[in-house]
């Protein structure tokens, strides 16, 4: 409900911006009674400016304040800090840094954990391969011994380049020829237990292709010393070969 | 942008020091016309530079520094009223706060000046703190950003986020109900001293409008009259 001794908010408006005027035209002409009463209260409010010795204080705690945050450690109360309450609004500092330790700290030790399994899982790969490469050269071993007891035994030389030797392939199975250039010694035996990859490794000899790397998976592979003038040997089951067709031929 | 602000921006210590000493006397006269307990308003003063200080490599010139800086004082203000809210109050608070009022070092130091000067004075502040603090939240801090950090409309309105004509609107309320709680005081000049330095009941915050009765442009009764 207003009240009827309340003045239309017009005349207050008109009142406070001639006010207004009057101090930006530099106090200059006359007020009404009105805005003479603002321009009272108005003086009231901005005369009392506070001392100059109660802005030093504030603001050397502010500086203080500031120092101690960039400050490791410290009592962030110690300087300039005389008023009553004026502490209370000190305690931030601290508070921000104790906020800040509890979120790094998690964060450090997550990383050297990651770091650990990282390290962990590259040397368990170290030694695996290790061990694959002294697999494959124990049968890369047993391998070449077999095969070099074998020809002894027989005294069959492996056929030279470029002159294809017949062989008479297992029963049941067409005729093919070993050793001829660029032809696979797959192709020369039935025996489809061979691995892919060791057919390859064959193939590659036969052709007396380049050094082969060992299979990481099996550990098997050639040493690429087997050209075409020789059994391929690139394979474990080479010299196995060789036994089971000699003895058909 | 100022040298100076532009330093305190990249880092500079004695540049920010510059710039907060420059604008401490402002804002603490803003915080003690907002919260009129002396420690909030040194409370208010002192996390406003804090956060001056920390955020000013963030000030990107927009608007005016003053703007920026009374913005921030405002918040910080608020905050303060706010955290005063849910604080318990001691039962003789208010005449603790009118007691710092009349008290203050600054005002009794200076030497040559009339002790009775002095004590009008120190009633009048006690006055105006009184009346501050019974003016709605709203008008108080328009009237106090305009008539005491000297802001214009336009500041006022982007520090707020309010418009212009609702700043324009709310100063001129506010300067009316203030100096109508004054003005009891202001219209009474031939009276007695000692009658003057005694606050009548109908001058104080309980009764608003017996100050506006006082008002020689108020269509109301006179006080005698009540």
């Amino acid at each position: 409900m207003t009240d009827p001794r309340e003045p239309p908010e017009q005349e207050v408006l008109k009142s406070s911006d001639a006010l207004d005027r009057w101090i930006a035209n530099g106090r200059a002409g006359t007020l009404d009674p009105r805005a003479s009463s603002m321009l009272r209260a108005r003086e009231a409010l901005s005369g009392d400016r506070p001392d100059d010795a109660a802005v030093d204080r504030l603001v050397n705690s502010v500086i203080g304040a500031l120092d101690a945050e960039d400050e490791p450690t410290g009592d962030t109360r110690e300087r300039g800090n005389s008023g009553p309450g004026v502490g209370r609004s000190l305690e931030g500092p601290d508070r921000v840094r104790r906020m800040r330790n509890r979120l790094l700290i998690p964060v450090a030790a997550a990383v050297v954990v990651l770091f650990a399994g990282l390290g962990a899982t590259s040397l368990l790969r170290t030694s695996t391969d290790e061990s694959a490469d002294s697999a494959a050269s124990a049968v890369a071993e047993a391998d070449s011994g077999v095969e070099s007891g074998v020809e002894a035994e027989s005294g069959v030389a492996a056929p030279e380049e470029g002159s294809p030797s017949t062989e008479t392939p297992p029963i049941g199975t067409p005729p093919t020829t070993v050793g001829a250039v660029g032809e696979s010694p797959s192709d020369s035996t039935t025996d489809s237990d061979f691995d892919e990859r060791t057919q390859r490794n064959d193939a590659a000899g036969a052709t007396g292709g380049t050094p082969q790397t060992n299979d990481p998976a099996t550990g098997l592979g050639s040493e690429g010393t087997a050209g075409a003038t020789s059994a391929p040997t690139g394979s474990p089951f080479a010299g196995v070969r060789t036994l089971l067709v000699v003895p058909l031929g | 942008m100022d040298p100076l602000v532009e330093r305190a921006r990249d880092g500079d210590r004695e540049a920010l020091e510059s710039v907060l000493r420059e604008h401490a006397t402002g804002v603490l006269a803003v915080c003690r016309r907002l919260c009129a307990d002396r420690g909030d308003a040194e409370d208010a003063a002192q996390e406003a530079l804090l956060a001056i200080a920390r955020g000013i490599g963030r000030f990107d010139g927009r608007s005016s520094l003053s703007t920026w800086i009374y913005r921030v004082t405002t918040n910080c203000c608020m905050d303060e009223l706010r955290r005063r809210r849910r604080r318990p109050e001691p039962v003789d608070d208010h005449s603790e706060r009118a007691g710092h009022l009349r008290t203050e070092p600054a005002l009794a130091n200076q030497g040559s000046v009339d002790p009775e000067s002095v004590a009008l004075q120190s009633e009048l502040r006690a006055e105006l703190a009184a009346a501050l603090e019974s003016l709605p939240e709203e008008f108080r801090v328009v009237v106090v950003l305009r008539d005491v950090a000297d802001l214009d409309y336009r500041a006022i309105a982007d520090i707020l986020d309010v418009p212009v004509g609702t700043v324009r609107s709310r100063i001129a309320r506010g300067r009316d109900r203030l100096a109508k709680l004054l003005g009891a005081r202001d219209e009474q000049p031939d009276l007695p001293a000692g009658t003057e330095s005694t606050p009548r009941p109908s001058d104080t915050t309980d009764d608003r409008r017996a100050g506006a009765g006082l008002d020689s442009n108020t269509p109301g009764d006179p006080p005698e009259m009540r």
